[in-house]
């Protein structure tokens, strides 16, 4: 635009009013491809769902009700199970995909033989189409002929039969130890934790990635100094890398956690395939209903529209108050390289 | 000595990365032995590791139960579309929310944030709608438009700016340096890692996408590879050996950009001699 | 050029788009898109038929457009709804017709059976009842035809014969001697009588089959909820407790293809599939589904709707639905699909009777028809059909008595039911 440092500089000094003014815009400017395509496509939805949810609605507009649909999915004991197998179905997965997605970062950062293949094999599961892949897995976990329970049955062990076993994990863990868990304290059915795992699996060469990114910003210079100083490669990743690393990881873990929300194909194609289509996600026993899942089935198997929209709107609000309360709590902890100095 | 200790974590690095690679890639690996067996052996229980013998046919037959060729390109163009709008918005967006102060930027940021909230299942009907009263149904605008920019992106090279040294922009800004320079001579070129992470997860993202293109678009000349897959799953049964063999023709181009790419993951700041 | 030969152009310009566009405009086709499910090889057999209508018809244009599955299918007509622009025709699945009839958003077909080009007596007659039964809803108190009735599917029992040769067992022909074989069969670890996804259908046949009824007879109360209930739970325990193997979706083809059970019961469609990855193992044996004091069998149908559109749209609409129920077109249809003829005179046609001498699939179908009933087709009968799958599930799993189980599924379908009317 301006080659010329010398009329630039002066303009700075003393600006035109057009100058001014463009500065003035310039920010909005920048702003508003993304902000079309976002408020138009992505937000705007929200919006109209806002408006839907208020009536009863399902293929066509019906009369308003208020707070109806909200009152009745506030009562219904599904839509807080759901909810709960949402929070299970998060706390299982987003912590894993970071600490693995870290340390396959680390290791795979340096110079090391076969490093390119290495990066290929651990990015892989995430390229791969879900129906296909959830599947093999479906293979991996069956009761009666997967790898799995092969092993463990060859072993002598009671084999588990996970993706059809709706009985929560800790109850499982406690009858192992001989403990009786009380009630309330089931935890997630081995069911949803069997999707955990592979959810895991698909996602963290996501999250591989991106550390990566992030490992790339760390200037050479430090490890150089750090190695001149004689710490050790624990010392280097918990005084160097960590705290260069939480940018990425607050923002992993924020986007992490609405993907864990917003994630039901895998479910849908791991639990939900069984004979007869409508009604029949969520096995074993909804244990593995999420939310977006209860609200698809209203949305998209019941046709209950005004209903399925109130689910959606009180998800979006849950989501949004977390990821805002994840950006506070953490973003004072996090460092960046910009700051301070 | 100090050789020997240096190899001895060599090796551990090794063995920690082979082993996780090999859970990594397994059903993977499964995918493609699954693709070259029968479909009698492909039910086998228990299952055979290795074909007993190899049936190349399936990947001619699998290319053959839907136009893929056509489908591949449909994908291409609109993978590559919805990445180069994608780079577009989000890099000057995201310059804007890093390094220019301004009314609302706060309320626009969060505003930015919360359509990442929104599932897809969620805006399908509306975005019809939308898509309908543009006139785009069954156009190349519908399948890149509407996903030309996320907020992930943008929040994401915001992290990445923000990680550029405050003082870069005074001294840049003092050299006579605009904004707008600035951002491509200067800024670009150190967030390079990031950018090219937001070009790849972008086309990964769009290259499986399979409900939106599915819901708008009709015809054959639109339609990608994802909606070619559902060639194989039927409603009474699964024809797996040809599934996994689009499957794994369906990701080929995928690892290949993939294996480019990463190239660009190890040469970030690191080697352009900035200093914080 | 000369002002003269400019305006001789223009002229024969003039006359030339007048001519032409009153061509087109005699010769353009009424255009229909048909949104469909069928995919793979189902789905270019379904654009051959549609073709040959194409070229018969030079009025009018059908446009098969594929739309993925059921659900992915219904999004699309609920966005296309929202948006004011549904298709002409629309292949419909059972559990979304209800909701389109409900809010009136289709033609009935009924409509056109007494209209100028209507159906004869002779026409009426050939249609199999329990096919016209699928397509049949309650419009305002009245049993109408609503849409025109394609694929049929029943349930059946799979077999494998030479497991039960071995063991001297007869194929079983009621559900008492179902549950025998599966006892007989049975071999810890190594072998089970019958491999079974835990689902709502098998509830419904043996409900049915043992004179239970799902709901009362003005649909605001479950009436599963009874001995008849408890009967038939109580038999789905001893089942699974005499050697059933509980699997997860589409498992149970493999555990029968791989001679690790020996009976199982599912949609007549799985037949292909399963002999498609069954190699030299074994011949598959296909039978009827057991009776308890009646015979019984779930039957299912996906059927073609016609949308609210103007006269001459719905005209073609339903010249091309005439068509396709032709005797030769659902014959030919039958034969690449493995679903069964909507018409008895379809099951006379060469092409089906030649497959009728080696498909014993076929005559079992053809049986079964007789005696088979649809699933409940009302709006909220996919929200109860869950509910009730919940119950079975946990009966099968042995996580609830069956009284338990029975008591909480019609709770909840009363409280479904309640909310709907």
């Amino acid at each position: 635009m301006q080659n010329n440092a010398g009329v630039k500089r002066r303009e700075a000094f003393h600006p035109s009013p057009f100058k001014a003014a463009l500065d003035k815009a310039r920010p909005y400017l920048y702003l508003a491809p993304a902000a079309l395509i976002l408020f138009t496509f992505h937000l705007f939805p929200i919006v109209y769902g806002g408006f839907i949810s208020l009536h009863q609605w399902g293929l066509k507009p019906g009369k308003m009700v208020g707070l109806q649909n909200y009152k009745l999915i506030l009562a219904d004991a599904e839509w807080w199970d759901s909810l709960l197998n949402t929070f299970y179905y998060v706390l299982t997965t987003v912590p894993l995909e970071l600490g693995l997605g870290m340390l396959f970062a680390v290791l795979l950062f340096g110079k090391i033989k076969g490093r390119n293949l290495y990066r290929l094999s651990y990015f892989a599961p995430y390229i791969t189409p879900l129906a296909a892949i959830g599947v093999v897995w479906g293979w991996v976990f069956n009761y009666n002929t997967g790898i799995i329970n092969g092993v463990i049955r060859m072993l002598g062990g009671s084999a588990p039969r996970w993706l059809l076993e709706p009985t929560g994990i800790l109850t499982l863990l406690g009858r192992f130890l001989g403990v009786k868990i009380p009630f309330g304290l089931e935890g997630p059915s081995l069911a949803l934790v069997t999707i955990s795992i592979v959810t895991v699996w698909h996602y963290v060469g996501f999250h591989t990635v991106i550390y990566l990114g992030g490992l790339t910003q760390i200037p050479k210079e430090l490890f150089e100094a750090a190695k001149i100083d004689g710490a050790n490669s624990f010392r280097v990743f918990r005084h160097i890398i960590l705290p260069i690393l939480s940018p990425t990881t607050l923002f992993l873990s924020v986007v992490g956690t609405i993907g864990a929300f917003q994630s039901i194909t895998l479910i849908y194609v791991m639990t939900g395939m069984g004979w007869g289509g409508a009604g029949a996600s969520g096995h074993p026993l909804g244990t593995t209903r999420v939310a977006l899942l209860y609200i698809f089935e209203y949305f998209f198997t019941y046709t209950q529209t005004g209903y399925a929209m109130a689910g959606a709107i009180l998800l979006f609000f849950i989501i949004l108050f977390l990821s805002l309360l994840q950006m506070k709590v953490a973003g004072r902890r996090v460092f960046y390289l910009g700051e301070g100095d | 000595m100090r050789a020997y200790k240096i190899k001895w974590t060599v090796v551990l690095r090794h063995l920690a990365l082979f082993s996780g690679a090999c859970v990594m890639t397994f059903p993977f690996v499964w995918m493609i032995l699954t693709s070259l067996k029968t479909s009698p052996e492909a039910a086998a229980i228990p299952p055979t590791f290795l074909p007993k013998e190899l049936v190349l046919e399936n990947f001619s037959r699998a290319w053959e139960s839907a136009p893929f060729g056509r489908y591949f390109l449909n994908s291409v163009l609109q993978s590559v579309g919805t990445t180069v709008l994608v780079l577009f918005s989000s890099i000057t967006a995201s310059y804007s929310f890093s390094h220019i102060n301004f009314k609302g930027k706060k309320v626009l940021f969060t505003l930015f944030l919360a359509t990442m909230m929104v599932p897809v299942e969620i805006s399908l009907i509306p975005n019809f709608v939308t898509i309908r009263h543009l006139g785009w149904y069954d156009t190349f605008y519908s399948l890149t438009v509407p996903f030309g920019a996320n907020a992930f992106s943008i929040f994401m090279l915001r992290q990445a700016f923000m990680g550029l040294p405050k003082d870069m922009w005074d001294a840049a800004y003092c050299d006579g340096c605009g904004h707008f320079t600035y951002l491509l001579k200067i800024a670009l070129p150190l967030v390079k890692a990031s950018v090219s992470i937001i070009a790849l997860l972008t086309f990964v993202g769009s290259w499986n996408s399979l409900l939106w293109p599915l819901i708008i678009t009709s015809s054959t000349k639109m339609r990608t590879v994802q909606v070619g897959l559902l060639a194989f799953t039927q409603e009474a049964g699964t024809n797996f050996p040809l599934l996994m063999a689009a499957s794994a023709f369906v990701i080929a181009p995928v690892l290949i950009l993939f294996f480019f790419t990463q190239q660009h993951l190890i040469e970030g700041i690191a080697h352009s001699g900035v200093k914080g | 050029m000369s002002k003269k030969s400019i305006v001789l152009i223009g002229i024969l310009s003039l006359l030339l788009t007048a001519f032409f566009g009153a061509a087109a405009a005699a010769d353009s086709p009424t255009v229909l898109r048909l949104w469909h499910l069928q995919a793979g090889p189902l789905g270019t057999a379904l654009e051959e038929l549609v073709e040959d209508f194409n070229s018969q018809h030079p009025g009018i244009e059908v446009r098969p457009e594929f739309m993925g599955d059921a659900t992915a299918l219904h999004q699309k007509i609920m966005a296309a709804i929202a948006a004011n622009d549904p298709p002409e025709l629309a292949q419909v699945a059972e559990t979304y017709a209800a909701n389109y009839i409900a809010e009136d958003v289709l033609l009935p077909i009924e409509n056109f059976f007494d209209g100028p080009n209507g159906l004869s007596a002779e026409d009426r007659a050939d249609l199999v009842p329990t096919a016209l039964k699928i397509a049949t809803y309650d419009l305002e108190g009245r049993d109408t035809v609503v849409v025109w009735p394609f694929n049929i599917s029943l349930e059946v029992m799979f077999y494998n014969p030479e497991m039960l040769a071995e063991a001297g067992l007869a194929v079983p022909s009621t559900w008492d001697e179902f549950n025998d074989v599966v006892r007989s069969l049975h071999l810890d670890n190594e072998r089970w009588g019958y491999a079974w996804t835990p689902d709502v259908v098998l509830f419904i046949n043996l409900l049915r089959s043992h004179g239970g009824r799902l709901f009362n007879d003005d649909l605001s109360e479950a009436a599963f909820n009874d001995e008849i209930g408890l009967e038939v739970m109580n038999y789905l325990v001893e089942l699974v407790d005499n050697g059933t193997m509980i699997t997860n979706g589409f498992d149970w083809q493999f555990e029968l293809i791989n001679e690790r059970a020996a009976l199982a019961t599912n949609t007549i469609v799985s037949k292909a599939y399963i002999e498609a990855d069954l190699g030299d193992r074994f011949e598959l044996g296909v039978a009827p589904i057991p009776a308890g004091s009646k015979r019984s069998a779930v039957v299912w149908g996906s059927a073609f709707g016609i949308f609210q559109v103007d006269d001459e749209k719905s005209r073609a609409a339903w010249e091309f639905l005439k068509w396709i129920g032709k005797t030769e077109q659902v014959a030919r249809w039958s034969a690449v699909s493995g679903y069964l003829p909507t018409r008895y005179s379809a099951f006379e046609d060469p092409l089906i009777k030649e497959q009728m001498e080696v498909n014993a699939a076929l005559r079992v179908g053809l049986e079964t028809l007789e005696f088979a009933q649809p699933e409940p087709n009302f709006v909220a009968w996919p929200q109860i059909r869950s509910a009730i799958s919940n119950a079975v599930n946990a009966v099968a799993l042995g996580l609830m008595t069956p009284e338990q189980a029975l008591r909480d599924a019609a709770q909840k379908t009363n409280r479904i039911l309640l909310m709907a009317n």
